[in-house]
């Protein structure tokens, strides 16, 4: 399948405690990472990973996917750990907290790294929380709220070395297929990429964001509305009234 | 003629419920509300808190009165007559004299348009009034059927603007589709689009009648109210930016506009309301109440019904003052909405009477000196004797309460009873909220036996039996709550703020704990929890909290003022006063703040500036012994003795339990 020519169609935002070393194996490694659905079919192979420079703990990744010629930005959120284990894990001495006026929320959290949503306290409350300072990191990336990005699940992918070594895979549960093969995309066309739960799973840790995500809106640039021409019509008050009967009585 | 005021110009009053900073300032930013950017750059403006219950006829009437319901008396929508039958309130129910009044016996000519809660119009004798009931026209014909009597007075104006009175199939038809893409492909059985025809509709006649009366009448003083954002806001804000979760993108793309078109109608709106007015007009533009937000916002199923509109509300709605008698970009001090009406009426050179709850906010008011008048109970009541019983209006609200929701549907003595309940219980939380528990006191404890369940009536009750002084009471009321295992927050912060009176440190940890597991949507209750884990010293938690009200609240004075707090504990002077001034920009009169901030210039021995910065602090928190302790040190070393000496005798009897004046 290839690389298509560069067309930016998307952002997948992956966070969370072991995205670093996800995203480190994969810069680390000349093995092709695959994408595998829940029964394991491999759909598609192309990967390609620039180092990105963060402007928080460590280094971050862009890194392209590409599913069935659509173009997809996975964006790593690295450092976050921090958040969750309120720097007790490595890294946190970079960690730029005067960013993340949340952090301490974090503390809720406990480091027990087989937990899951279920089994941990203030998760939601946390990821909410993540919110604030989510926009702030997409503003590194260029992006802002105006962007969409569309949080649903329903299919689990998985993004793992494909080497004997497991170091770190990420699983991305995305919408449907559906979402995805959609034919006669042109550059213009923007796929809305519903991520409801965004499962990271890595060497330090297991963590789960769910549905409180689900309002992070974040997608291509939006255009500026168009003013409705009948509106200043109905605000134009007493002034206007015969241009708002001879408008109703035109269109009768 | 319009009367000599001492040269000041008109005074415009719009009410626009359920507008709020935090969704409009993106919508301002985008540059889709233009004359709101003017005026917010030239003006004074502020987020504003509200009055509770959220009941729109309570509210706008707060706003028009200064006072709170449990002296206006509109309670609630609807009420229980004397003969045990359900009467619909309007203006006749009022207990408190609106604005217009205090206008109309001062001789001066005023405008009311569609004002939330009055239904009826009042006879002013120098004005006109048209009540909210007339906004809302029907009939087939080619007019539509008569306004119904007297919701236009003077009488000779019923006719004047009956032409100005539009049905939805009086608006142009491109109208729904510009609002609504492909609007012709949805479902004849989504009410989506009628809804939004009617109340433009609406908005679209209360802004003729408005505009027309200020071109064609002297007037001194205009009140109009639009309530187009929290009637669509039910229906609509679910689909607004960012896109819900549980909302389909389909619906989204088709919605997605609808709040930000709206926004910028009422914007235009304003903009010829303040052309009409005059450029020496005084513009108060005002909200009652905010709308949740982004991932705030519920997931109950979008509703036109007005009576289950309460989660979309927040408490902070806005104000914004504009013109010749108003300091550009001064702060205000945590304005409230029982502030617009004395502000209102200081700005028109009235008296303002004694015992209003509100206050002027004088801090923007330039060379104004408020009149200090008798107590408002001596106005007269300017409706019309016998008004209220007019078939044709009784109609009218009776339509509006079913379709709202206040009245409930259905044959037999049942949905009688259950509106009769739903009164009774509304009425009591609107007395419990102003400060007459023991009015509420048997129909909470009624409704809590009826319904053990209904958690929330049971921590209003809890409440009101701690405002009763009844702890025993309170204690038992709140242990139902106590053995759920879902935590609820308001009872859990109550219990450990108890503990710790009882210096049980550690039950009052399980009951935060439980409190915060609840996950509450409201700020007030995160302060509350960061306040006692403060007193804890659990810093870790406290900051947790306050971080959680200021993310709920980002303008949150309190919720920057306990994280300064926690800095200055941690040691962190810079960011501590970095906070205490962001907590004061946001809320002038948290007296923490100022403490802070004086003890921070204490420290570098800048005793000029902690002088003021600790009288401010003593002005809102006279009972502060440490303050005032400081204050008596600082001003004896200034060689200013006998003020030292003041807040000497202040700290002392503080010490004692002696009453204190500043």
């Amino acid at each position: 399948m290839g690389i298509s020519p560069y067309r930016l169609t998307g952002y997948v935002v992956a966070m969370g405690s072991g995205v670093g070393l996800a995203t480190d194996a994969m810069a680390s490694t000349s093995v092709p990472l695959e994408f595998r659905d829940n029964g394991g079919d491999v759909l598609t192979t192309p990967f390609e990973i620039e180092l990105f420079e963060s402007s928080f703990h460590g280094d971050s990744y862009d890194v392209f996917m590409e599913i069935d010629s659509t173009r997809f930005k996975l964006i790593t959120l690295d450092g976050l750990s921090s958040y969750g284990s309120l720097g007790l894990l490595d890294g946190f001495n970079d960690f730029d907290r005067t960013q993340f006026p949340n952090l301490t929320y974090g503390g809720l959290l406990p480091l027990d790294s087989t937990l899951t949503a279920d089994d941990v306290t203030g998760v939601d409350s946390f990821s909410r929380l993540f919110l604030d300072d989510f926009a702030r990191v997409l503003n590194t990336f260029g992006l802002d709220e105006n962007d969409v990005f569309d949080i649903r699940a329903l299919l689990p992918f998985t993004v793992e070395d494909s080497g004997n070594d497991i170091l770190a895979y990420l699983d991305l549960q995305l919408e449907g297929t559906a979402k995805f093969r959609r034919d006669n995309l042109d550059g213009d066309d923007t796929i809305a990429l519903d991520i409801n739960m965004i499962t990271v799973h890595g060497g330090a840790g297991t963590f789960v964001y769910g549905g409180s995500f689900s309002d992070l809106t974040l997608a291509g640039p939006t255009a500026p509305i168009p003013v409705p021409a009948s509106l200043p019509l109905l605000a134009a008050g007493i002034g206007g009234l015969a241009a708002l009967r001879h408008h109703r009585r035109k269109a009768a | 003629m319009t009367q000599d005021r001492g040269g000041r110009g008109r005074l415009l009053l719009v009410h626009w419920p359920a507008a709020d900073w935090a969704w409009l300032t993106p919508v301002i930013e985008a540059g889709d509300m233009p004359t709101l950017e003017r005026l917010r750059g030239d003006g004074a403006w502020s987020a504003m808190s509200t009055v509770n219950p959220q009941t729109a006829s309570l509210q706008a009437t707060a706003l028009a009165t200064g006072q709170r319901a449990a002296r206006h008396g509109m309670l609630h929508p609807v009420r229980l007559a004397d003969d045990d039958q359900i009467r619909f309130r309007t203006a006749a129910d009022r207990t408190a004299p609106a604005l217009w009044s205090h206008a109309d016996a001062a001789g001066l000519k005023s405008i009311v348009v569609g004002w939330g809660g009055t239904g009826m119009a009042e006879r002013l004798d120098h004005g006109v009034m048209v009540g909210d009931a007339a906004l809302t026209a029907t009939g087939n014909g080619d007019l539509p059927e008569p306004a119904p009597t007297p919701t236009v007075l003077p009488d000779a104006e019923r006719e004047s603007l009956e032409h100005l009175r539009l049905r939805p199939t009086d608006l142009p038809p491109g109208i729904v589709s510009d609002l609504i893409p492909n609007v012709a492909q949805m479902p004849a059985t989504n009410e989506a689009p009628a809804f939004l025809m009617h109340h433009l509709a609406r908005m679209t006649s209360a802004h003729l009648m408005a505009t027309d009366l200020m071109r064609r009448w002297q007037w001194d003083f205009a009140a109009v109210e639009y309530d187009l954002f929290s009637r669509l806001a039910p229906v609509f804000m679910a689909f607004h930016p960012p896109r819900m979760g549980h909302i389909a993108a389909s619906e989204f793309e088709m919605f997605r506009h609808v709040m930000v078109h709206v926004a910028g109608l009422l914007d235009g709106m304003l903009a010829t309301l303040m052309e009409e007015a005059g450029p020496d007009t005084t513009v108060v533009l005002a909200s009652t109440h905010g709308l949740t937000v982004k991932d705030q916002r519920p997931t109950s199923k979008p509703t036109v019904m007005r009576a289950q509109a309460g989660d979309w509300c927040t408490e902070r709605g806005l104000v914004l003052m504009h013109g010749p008698a108003i300091k550009a970009a001064e702060p205000l001090y945590s304005p409230s909405a029982l502030d617009i009406a004395p502000t209102v009426l200081a700005l028109l050179g009235l008296p303002v009477p004694q015992d209003l709850d509100g206050r002027v906010l004088g801090e923007a008011l330039r060379s104004i000196s408020p009149k200090r008048g008798a107590s408002f109970a001596g106005l007269p009541h300017t409706v019309p004797a016998g008004a209220a019983k007019d078939v044709g209006l009784t109609k009218r609200l009776l339509a509006d309460a079913l379709a709202d929701g206040h009245v409930l549907v259905g044959d037999g003595e049942e949905p009688l009873q259950k509106t009769k309940a739903q009164i009774a219980y509304a009425e009591a939380l609107a007395m419990l909220e102003g400060g007459a528990p023991a009015a509420a006191r048997s129909t909470l404890e009624d409704r809590v036996k009826d319904a053990p369940d209904d958690r929330r009536a049971r921590l209003h009750l809890v409440r009101c039996l701690h405002l009763l002084g009844d702890m025993e009471g309170a204690q038992a009321a709140a242990k139902p709550l106590m053995s759920e295992d879902h935590p609820v927050a308001r009872a859990e912060v109550m219990m450990a703020s108890q503990s710790l009176t009882q210096q049980d440190a550690d039950a009052a940890l399980v009951h935060l704990f439980r409190a915060e597991q609840d996950n509450p949507d409201t700020p007030r209750i995160h302060i509350e929890i960061g306040r006692i884990y403060l007193a804890l010293d659990r810093r870790d938690e406290a900051r947790r909290a306050f971080g959680r009200a200021e993310h709920l609240d980002p303008e949150l004075g309190l919720a920057r003022l306990g994280l300064a707090l926690l800095d200055e504990r941690d040691g962190q002077t810079v960011e501590a006063a970095e906070g205490a001034l962001e907590a004061l920009r946001r809320d002038a009169t948290l007296g923490e703040a100022h403490a802070l901030l004086g003890r921070r210039l204490r420290q570098d021995n800048k005793s000029e500036e902690a002088i003021v910065a600790y009288r401010q602090a003593a002005r809102f928190m006279p009972k502060a012994q440490s303050v005032r302790y400081a204050l008596y040190e600082l001003l004896n070393d200034a060689g200013e003795k006998d003020e030292a000496r003041g807040h000497l005798n202040a700290f002392i009897a503080l010490q004692t339990g002696e009453s204190v004046s500043l």
